[in-house]
């Protein structure tokens, strides 16, 4: 170790001290980027709420206004549909089987994620889903 | 290093080898400038600031010696 000459260090100081300034920039750029474009995404929400231009949630038309969506409530969280046929048949379904439908659709988790939440397969997931899917379409349709 | 405050050479290598009261010092040496680069809209971002730190704590660890 005695052969490391004080040029030697100072070289490696100033090594360190470029390198530490080039991840810093470059780390900085990258992250405000992703923060940017996801600051972009939660203004142009807001502005359109704000102006009333449309809802948020509705690429569907609104002849009878605000009062064509139907709050439900799924596991402690009020959730907005704008079908009243879905919204009761929701309704009817058992607890479980709204907890999973909220999960999937309103959570926006993957069937691995909620097969860890219950600690079962994932295909069983699978497969109860596709059981409330069939639920479903059979009281949709019994309302007609 | 006249005038100029770099991180001495003990540090660095302590640093470089995943200490991690080194490393704390070495972030704090830079903290001024890693706040400078968050800044966005004028203001320090924490999400940047701790994303930077965390990548500044990556290269540290990665740090070579070519003793040429």
């Amino acid at each position: 170790m005695e052969n490391i000459t004080e040029q030697y260090q100072e070289r490696i100081e100033h090594e360190f001290n470029a390198l530490c300034k080039i991840i810093i920039r470059h780390a900085s750029a990258e992250a405000k980027s992703k923060v940017a474009k996801r600051w972009k995404q939660e203004i142009s929400f807001e502005y359109l709420v704000e102006s009333g231009v449309m809802p948020v949630y509705s690429c569907g038309g609104f002849e009878n206004g605000i009062e064509a969506r139907y709050p439900l409530l799924l596991c402690g969280h009020t959730v907005i549909l704008e079908n009243e046929r879905l919204s009761k048949a929701l309704s009817l379904l058992e607890r479980k089987k709204q907890e999973i439908v909220f999960l999937y659709f309103f959570k926006h988790y993957t069937y691995q994620e909620i097969a860890g939440y219950y600690g079962q397969a994932h295909s069983s997931v699978w497969s109860r889903m596709q059981t409330v899917m069939k639920q479903l379409k059979r009281e949709m349709g019994k309302q007609e | 290093m006249k005038g100029k405050n770099f991180i001495s050479y003990g540090a660095i290598v302590k640093a470089a080898n995943g200490d991690p009261g080194a490393i704390e010092t070495v972030l704090e040496h830079y903290g001024g400038y890693i706040r400078n680069f968050s800044k966005m809209d004028g203001y320090v971002n924490v999400d940047v600031e701790n994303y930077v730190r965390e990548r500044l704590i990556n290269g540290i660890m990665k740090f070579r010696f070519d003793k040429e």
